[in-house]
């Protein structure tokens, strides 16, 4: 703080010597509510890419997941595939697990996380 | 006390069933806050009360404009500091037009039931009154509401070099102005 701020402080302060009338703020809420407009039923709109970007990363997610998934259990022998079988189903209904879940969010998490 | 949370009213705010309420919520939070910033700028209840309706009405309006980029306090409050400011250049034009100013604004504001400051407390509103209109509004954020540059930079768009100057210079043509009564 410089010297003419302290000045300042020292002679008048910075307390709020406003009021209201009583009740007003309670008053004022229910009064704004009662005249707020109709607003109409608006959807935001994007542009067709910001549109579709959601949905492709979800399918991007998915097909690599799947593309993945298949190409492992392609490379695997014959001698374990018995056995390999049993966890990579396991696995194969994880990975669709989770990209179920990628396609499974809401607009508002993809928007949140596209303005983060 | 009300909860609340300000992903959960963005959510709501969304959603055009659930809009209204949601809204109700935001302006419980933040008419009070928004009420004393606009006050101080605007001075007179009456004037400050129109304000603080148009800003909520122009948000609620403007919803859509909201992208959730910044909080949504700092949305409101930049709202409630331009239609104050744009108050004011009104006030203005239609002083120039009209002479009916006989009372200086320190004698209006001791006639005022809504104003329990001193005769000191009025002169120093008259004071303030004197400043250019952005000026006058870093001035109030920064001395009577201790805001930080940093928060009123968010606000105001203005680096917080400009506001530092800004503020050391209404400082500096306050202190003159009481400098010349005594």
């Amino acid at each position: 703080m410089n010297k003419e701020e302290q000045i300042l402080k020292n002679r008048f302060g910075n307390e709020n010597h406003f009021t209201v009338p009583d009740g007003y703020f309670e008053q004022f809420n229910a009064r704004l509510m009662e005249q707020l407009p109709e607003r109409e039923a608006h959807v935001v709109s994007l542009s067709a890419w910001k549109r579709l970007r959601p949905a492709m990363m979800a399918a991007a997610c998915a097909a690599g997941v799947l593309l993945s998934v298949g190409i492992y259990r392609h490379a695997t022998t014959q001698e374990t595939k018995a056995q390999l079988m049993v966890q990579t189903d396991g696995q194969y209904y994880y990975d669709l697990d989770e990209a179920a879940d990628y396609m499974m969010l809401d607009n508002d998490d993809i928007y949140a996380m596209l303005t983060n | 006390m009300m909860n609340y949370d300000e992903k959960t009213i963005l959510k709501e705010l969304s959603d055009p069933i659930g809009q209204r309420a949601a809204f109700a919520k935001v302006v419980q939070q933040y008419s009070e806050q928004l009420y004393w910033k606009i006050r101080h700028i605007v001075i007179n209840h009456e004037d400050a009360n129109d304000v603080l309706q148009n800003v909520f009405i122009k948000a609620w309006m403007n919803l859509e404009d909201f992208q959730g980029k910044a909080k949504l306090s700092t949305w409101l409050y930049r709202i409630a500091i331009n239609e104050s400011l744009d108050f004011l250049r009104k006030q203005k034009t239609q002083n120039a037009l009209s002479a009916d100013e006989d009372l200086s604004l320190a004698n209006r504001l001791l006639a005022d039931n809504y104003f329990d400051g001193d005769e000191a407390q009025a002169l120093l509103q008259e004071a303030i009154a004197q400043l250019p209109d952005v000026q006058r509004t870093v001035f109030t954020l920064r001395y009577f509401d201790e805001m930080k540059y940093s928060e009123i930079s968010r606000h105001l768009g203005t680096s917080e070099g400009a506001l530092k100057a800004s503020y050391h210079l209404a400082v500096k043509k306050i202190t003159e102005y009481f400098r010349q009564r005594d």
